[in-house]
C-alpha cells in the first residue's frame, strides 16, 4: 500500500508536521530511507536547520536523487522549499535544482522612501500571503491575503513558479509550485486554521 | 457597498522596472527587473488593472517607454493606465491607440485644459483621468515646481467643467510613509463629488482595503507596499501560568487562583485568534521536567499555533526536553541571570528563534533592577545592560515583565518598554499590567513592543483575544486576520489511504 511519507533526515524536527497530520487524521510514515520515499504516494519534506548540513545529509543518504526523481506530489516546507531551488546563499549550498533561482539572505534594511527601518532577522511571526495563482489546489477554501507563520532568515526570489507572495521589506516567494513540486516558506503546521486547511488540501490532491 | 479595485504599480526607466527611493532611482530587484514578468505576476495575483508611470517620460516631457508599455498590453490581459510625460493630444492618442485603457494627465490639465476637453470628446471620459497631487491641503500638479494654491475642491470643480469624471488623487504626505492613505481626504472628496470616479494613491496597502471601501473610493493604486512593504503582524499572546498541570494566575505572583485545564484553555485561545501562547510552569516538584514535557506534548497535539514554555528552565537538557516534546520556544528567566552561558549554549544548539528570555524588573532609583525567583530576590542587575548581554548571547526574543505592574491593570510600564526597545534588535514582548484595551495599543505604539502578552484579562473574561485584536486593528496596528468561518466549517478530512 502506498503511503504519505514525511521525510525525516535526522537533522530537522518533524514532530510539528506530524502533529498537524494527526489532527487531520491522516495516515503517514516517517522515513529517511530513499527506497521508501520513492515508493510514496505523496511526500512531505519539512526542513528546520541549516541548508548546508541538510543537503549534506540528503546526499549522503541518497535522498537528493530520490526527491528529484519523484513524480508524486511533493511538499517542501520552509528549508524544504528552499532546497528545491538551484542554490542557497546560506553556506553557499547547491540545492536540488528543481526550481530556478538563488535563495538569498533577507536585506535587513527596509526603505520606504524617507523612512528607513531595520528589520529583525530572522523574520518570526505571522505575515500576509498574497496568492498568485487562484487555481492552485493548495489554497482551496483559504481566503486570499491570509496570514501564515514564518520563521526564516533566507528567502527565495519571485519567479514564474511563484504561487504566493509575502512582503518583508521586499517581496519574496511564500508559496511555489512547479509540476508535482509544491513548497511553502511558511509553516502550515503552525499557521492555525488556514495552515491546517492548506495541509489538508495537499493531502486531498 | 461597491468594491474598491486595487491597482498594482510599476515605475519605468529605460524599459526596466525601478523604484524611487529618497529621490534616487534604484533598479527594482523584485522580479529580475523585467516589467513584463512583474506584470504577469500581478495578472496571476488576480489584478485587473496595472498602473504604469513612465518616470523617464515625466522628466523628459515626452513618452519614453512606449515599447515596453505596448508589450505589456499585448502580452497580458491587464487593463493598463499610464502616466508620465503625456503632454500633448498626440501622446494621448498614441497611448490609447496602443491599447492602453486609460491615460493619466498631470500638468497638461492645468496648462492646456482644452487638450483635455478635446481628448475626452474623442476617447470618452472613462479613458482620461486627471492626476491631482495634494500636499498640505493644496493641489500640486506633478511636474510643477510650485503649488497651485488651489484647494482640491476648487480644482475638481474646474476639471468637471472640462468633462473629467475620473481623478487620481495622491496624498503626497501619505506617500512614502507607512501610515496608510489619507482616508479622511478621500472621504471628503467622495462625499462632495459623488459623480467622480476616485483613484486613491499614496501609502495604500492591502490593509487599507476595508477603510477605502467604506469611504467609497473606486480604485486604489498600490505601489510601495509591493516593493518595500512589511506585513509582519503584531501578536497578541495569552499567558497561562501552570502549576501541577493546572492553570493558575494571581496578582503580583501571590494569591494564585485556579482557572482551568491548560490544554482546553489553549485550544480555546487558538480558536479565539490568539497568535501565540506562553505557558509558565511554576511547578516546583522533582518530577517537573516530566510534567513540562507532558504539557508540551499535549498542547502541541491540540493546537496549531506556536507556543513557548518557561518556568524553571535551568539547563540545556531542560531546553531540549521542552522543544523535543513539541514546544516551539522556551523561555528562560532566573537561569539567564545566574548562568548566562546557558543562553549562548541554547541558542547555538537550538537556534535563536527558540530562545526567549523572560525578565522581571522592578523600578530602581535609576532605571530598573532585575528580580528573580518570582519577584522575590533582587539581583541588582541593571535591565538595559542585561538585555544587551542577552541579545549578544543569541537570545531570540525578550519577554519583559514588570514586578511593579504585574496584576495591577494600570497598563504596561511604557518607559521601561521604550528603554528596552532602544537597545534591542530582537522582538520585544510587553507583559504585566494590561487592564484596558488602550493598554495593548500603548504597549505597541508607545512602548514599541512587537507582541503584547496578558493573562488575567483573558482568563477572567474581561476581554476576549478577538476584542483586543479588533481594537488594535481599528487603531491601524497590523494584525493577523483570522477567519472563524473556517473553524465553523471545519477542515475537510482527507480521504484515508485505501
Amino acid at each position: 500500500m502506498k503511503k504519505i511519507v514525511v521525510i525525516d533526515y535526522g537533522a530537522g524536527n518533524v514532530k510539528s508536521v506530524c502533529n498537524a497530520l494527526d489532527r487531520l487524521d491522516a495516515l503517514y510514515e516517517i522515513s529517511g530511507d530513499p527506497k521508501i520515499v520513492t515508493q510514496a504516494k505523496k511526500v512531505i519534506f519539512p526542513g528546520v536547520g541549516a541548508a548546508g548540513a541538510t543537503m549534506a545529509v540528503l546526499r549522503e543518504r541518497g535522498l537528493d536523487e530520490a526527491i528529484r526523481g519523484l513524480r508524486v506530489p511533493v511538499f517542501g516546507i520552509c528549508l524544504g522549499m528552499q532546497l528545491l531551488f538551484e542554490k542557497s546563499e546560506e553556506g553557499d549550498t547547491k540545492g536540488l535544482g528543481i526550481l530556478p533561482g538563488v535563495v538569498k539572505k533577507f536585506n535587513a534594511i527596509q526603505r520606504w522612501e524617507a523612512v528607513s527601518t531595520t528589520l529583525k532577522i530572522p523574520q518570526i511571526g505571522w505575515n500576509l500571503v498574497k496568492f498568485a495563482d487562484s487555481k492552485s489546489p493548495l489554497i482551496k477554501d483559504i481566503p486570499d491575503e491570509s496570514y501564515f507563520y514564518f520563521v526564516h532568515s533566507y528567502a527565495a526570489p519571485l519567479c514564474e513558479f511563484t504561487t504566493g507572495v509575502a512582503f518583508y521589506g521586499q517581496p519574496f516567494t511564500a508559496m511555489i509550485q512547479k509540476d508535482n513540486f509544491f513548497g511553502t516558506q511558511f509553516h502550515p503546521e503552525k499557521s492555525g486554521d488556514v495552515g491546517q486547511q492548506l495541509l489538508g488540501n495537499f493531502l486531498n490532491l | 457597498m461597491k468594491k474598491t479595485i486595487f491597482i498594482p504599480a510599476i515605475d519605468l526607466i529605460g524599459g526596466r522596472c525601478v523604484r524611487l527611493t529618497q529621490g534616487a532611482y534604484d533598479a527594482c530587484t523584485s522580479y529580475d527587473s523585467s516589467p513584463i514578468q512583474m506584470a504577469r505576476l500581478f495578472e496571476r495575483m488576480g489584478y485587473e488593472w496595472l498602473h504604469i508611470i513612465d518616470l523617464e517620460g515625466a522628466r523628459a516631457g515626452e513618452l519614453k517607454n512606449l515599447k515596453i508599455i505596448r508589450e505589456i498590453v499585448a502580452q497580458t490581459s491587464l487593463k493598463v493606465q499610464v502616466g508620465g510625460g503625456i503632454r500633448s493630444l498626440s501622446a494621448i492618442k498614441e497611448l490609447l491607440n496602443s491599447g492602453v485603457a486609460r491615460v493619466l494627465i498631470g500638468s497638461l490639465a492645468v496648462k492646456e485644459p482644452d487638450v483635455v476637453a478635446q481628448a475626452i470628446q474623442q476617447f470618452g471620459t472613462e479613458r482620461i483621468a486627471v492626476a491631482m497631487d495634494v500636499r498640505g491641503g493644496e493641489v500640486c500638479i506633478s511636474g510643477w515646481e510650485e503649488k497651485t494654491g488651489l484647494a482640491p475642491e476648487i480644482f475638481v470643480e474646474k476639471m468637471k467643467t472640462l468633462g473629467v469624471t475620473v481623478i487620481l488623487c495622491t496624498d503626497i504626505e501619505s506617500d512614502g510613509m507607512m501610515k496608510g492613505p489619507n482616508v479622511e481626504l478621500y472621504a471628503r472628496l467622495v462625499r462632495e463629488f459623488p459623480g467622480i470616479k476616485w483613484i486613491a494613491a499614496g501609502g495604500v496597502s492591502f490593509r487599507d482595503r476595508e477603510r477605502l471601501q467604506q469611504v467609497g473610493v473606486d480604485f486604489a493604486v498600490m505601489g510601495k507596499a509591493f516593493y518595500e512593504g512589511n506585513f509582519l503582524a503584531k501578536r497578541v499572546i495569552p499567558c497561562l501560568d501552570i502549576k501541577e498541570g493546572r492553570v493558575v494566575k494571581g496578582a503580583s505572583f501571590t494569591n494564585l487562583k485556579d482557572a482551568g485545564d491548560p490544554v482546553k484553555l489553549a485550544a480555546f485561545y487558538d480558536r479565539e485568534g490568539a497568535d501565540e501562547l506562553v505557558f509558565l510552569d511554576i511547578t516546583a516538584t522533582s518530577d517537573k521536567r516530566k510534567m513540562v514535557a507532558d504539557l508540551a506534548q499535549r498542547v502541541s497535539k491540540a493546537i496549531s499555533i506556536p507556543f513557548t514554555i518557561g518556568g524553571g528552565i535551568s539547563t540545556v537538557e531542560d531546553v531540549k526536553n521542552a522543544l523535543q516534546a513539541g514546544a516551539d520556544k522556551v523561555s528562560i528567566e532566573s537561569a539567564a541571570v545566574l548562568n548566562p552561558g546557558l543562553v549562548s549554549e541554547a541558542a547555538a544548539l537550538c537556534g535563536s528563534q527558540a530562545v526567549v528570555i523572560s525578565v522581571s524588573p522592578r523600578r530602581a532609583k535609576s532605571g530598573w533592577e532585575i528580580f528573580i525567583k518570582g519577584g522575590r530576590e533582587n539581583t541588582g542587575r541593571d535591565l538595559v545592560e542585561f538585555l544587551r548581554e542577552m541579545q549578544e548571547r543569541g537570545a531570540g526574543e525578550i519577554l519583559l515583565n514588570s514586578v511593579d505592574e504585574d496584576g495591577q491593570g494600570n497598563g504596561y510600564d511604557l518607559e521601561m518598554l521604550k528603554a528596552a526597545r532602544d537597545v534591542l534588535t530582537i522582538p520585544l514582548i510587553a507583559s504585566s499590567g494590561a487592564g484596558e484595551l488602550e493598554h495593548f495599543y500603548d504597549g505597541i505604539a508607545q512602548g514599541g513592543a512587537d507582541a503584547v502578552l496578558a493573562a488575567s484579562v483573558f482568563h477572567y473574561g474581561k476581554f476576549s483575544v478577538q476584542e483586543v485584536k479588533n481594537y488594535l486593528s481599528t487603531k491601524g496596528v497590523c494584525m493577523r486576520n483570522f477567519s472563524p468561518a473556517l473553524y465553523k466549517k471545519g477542515v475537510p478530512l482527507p480521504p484515508r489511504s485505501s
